[in-house]
């Protein structure tokens, strides 16, 4: 089942080889392992670029975004299979 | 010299990106929505739900009969572009002779740069493995080489998935033996009917016509039938489609199909501001207008109409497209579509007229300010009440802008 969700998160990362990993975030006071990093897109909202990770912990799905003005993540999207 | 073409398609494009992107939903049947509602249509089904029926153009509540277990995902165009810029990036170290036809397929002329298929066959498994190492590993591509433009997307069409078919010249003598005719690309149903009513009944049957019987009954489009079954090229791979447009246009499947004047002006106005503003970004101006809305049931109003002068202003543009409501609606509407056309380099010439020039240099603001904070930033009142219709979607069009990959 697919969620909008919008709301702010604590996401800890590596940087490799030139690309930003993700390797868990914590939300609403649960951290979440990252086991999958399926792709990495951008996109230009006005000026702004925005990164979206779509990263699985192996049991849900996670859209994460970046927005590179403020430096902040978002957790956008949610999917599961309950 | 024998020319060597290649031509690239991914295979259930969106759906695949989405599985690619969310591993929870690889192996599983996937349709891509435009909008996630009963009437909405599925623009893209993964090879698991094709299995079970479900097609391109279906509606949710039809594909959800079929296939109860599907999975349906709300389109994302930003993502298909990134992946789509991702891959084409990858054709283009091959060759610079690469044709985007579309959000997901390509053409690479190799002629010069190969010398034989045994050749062309290893960079187009290359280019594979390369897809799935560099872009995403669930990805995967229908790849057709021949020697002609139309004969290689011929080819790979005919293995789907992950496909790789090459078509040599001797291959014309059986290829097309008893095929039939909806099998080739640009042979649609009225098309095939045509070509039955005058003796046609298979793709060997046309490629043993006559070009002259075929140019008599179909005009210059039935020669060219007959040049492609004949493996004679008409079009070469051309490297500067997608860099100008000839026209740009909107459509949208009303969600409330109604015969509200009111409504669907809003929405319309949305789609020719959204328009106007492309076109401004490639520099242009329409001399031509087309729109017109489509009933429910059978029928429409659609029209098109030369300017007397050259727009280029939101404004002058919005009106234009609302003309097409002097006609009565009849019968509920599904869906409305603006175009504008004959597209021309914007003229520097300043106006006479003091309002024109006012009009341009707002309209100018606007665009930076769009530009700068988002889409409808800056938007007409009349259409804030619909700012959540008519969303940012990828069209059908084969003729793919830059800009739309680029983004």
């Amino acid at each position: 089942m697919h969620q909008k969700i919008d709301e702010p998160i604590e996401v800890e990362v590596v940087f490799l080889r030139s690309r930003i990993i993700p390797r868990s975030f914590s939300w609403k006071n649960i951290i979440y392992r990252i086991k999958n990093l399926g792709l990495v897109h951008d996109a230009f909202v006005g000026r702004e670029k925005v990164y979206y990770f779509s990263v699985s912990d192996g049991v849900n799905f996670f859209k994460l975004c970046l927005h590179t003005n403020s430096l902040q993540w978002r957790l956008e999207e949610i999917y599961n299979e309950g | 010299m024998e020319k060597i073409i290649l031509h690239l398609d991914m295979n259930s494009y969106f759906a695949t990106v989405e599985q690619q992107a969310n591993p929870l939903l690889r192996g599983k049947p996937v349709g891509v929505c435009a909008y996630l509602s009963e009437r909405g249509c599925i623009i893209a089904a993964s090879r698991e739900a094709k299995l079970q029926g479900v097609s391109t153009g279906m509606r949710v509540f039809a594909a959800r009969q079929i296939c109860p277990k599907i999975v349906l995902v709300e389109n994302d165009p930003p993502k298909y572009r990134f992946v789509s810029k991702s891959i084409f990036s990858l054709l283009k170290k091959v060759s610079d002779e690469v044709e985007i036809y579309s959000i997901d397929e390509a053409f690479i002329d190799l002629t010069g740069l190969v010398k034989d298929y045994q050749t062309a066959e290893n960079i187009a498994r290359r280019l594979k493995v390369e897809i799935k190492e560099c872009v995403g590993s669930w990805l995967t591509c229908s790849v057709g080489i021949a020697p002609t433009r139309w004969l290689a997307k011929f080819a790979s069409e005919e293995k789907k998935p992950d496909g790789l078919t090459v078509i040599r010249r001797e291959d014309l003598k059986t290829i097309f033996t008893n095929r039939p005719l909806q099998h080739a690309w640009g042979i649609a149903s009225k098309l095939e009917k045509r070509l039955k009513s005058i003796g046609i009944y298979t793709l060997g049957d046309l490629q043993k016509a006559s070009a002259f019987y075929l140019k008599e009954n179909l005009g210059m489009y039935g020669y060219y039938l007959w040049c492609h079954v004949n493996g004679i090229e008409v079009e070469r791979v051309d490297t500067t489609r997608g860099n100008l447009p000839k026209s740009i246009g909107h459509s949208y499947c009303v969600p409330q199909q109604t015969t509200d004047k009111k409504y669907l002006q809003g929405i319309m106005a949305k789609l020719a501001l959204r328009a106007a503003s492309r076109m401004r970004s490639f520099g242009m101006q329409t001399n031509k207008i087309m729109c017109g809305f489509s009933y429910v049931y059978h029928g429409g109003v659609w029209h098109s109409w030369r300017l007397p002068v050259a727009l280029y202003n939101s404004s002058d543009i919005v009106r234009e497209s609302a003309r097409i409501f002097s006609h009565s609606i009849e019968q509920k509407v599904r869906l409305i579509a603006v175009s504008l056309r004959n597209l021309t380099p914007i003229s520097n010439q300043l106006s006479l007229f003091a309002n024109q020039i006012l009009n341009t240099n707002l309209t100018q603001a606007i665009d930076k300010l769009n530009q700068r904070y988002g889409e409808f930033t800056i938007l007409p009142g009349s259409v804030l009440p619909f700012t959540s219709y008519a969303p940012d979607r990828i069209g059908f069009r084969k003729s793919v802008m830059l800009e739309n990959i680029e983004q």
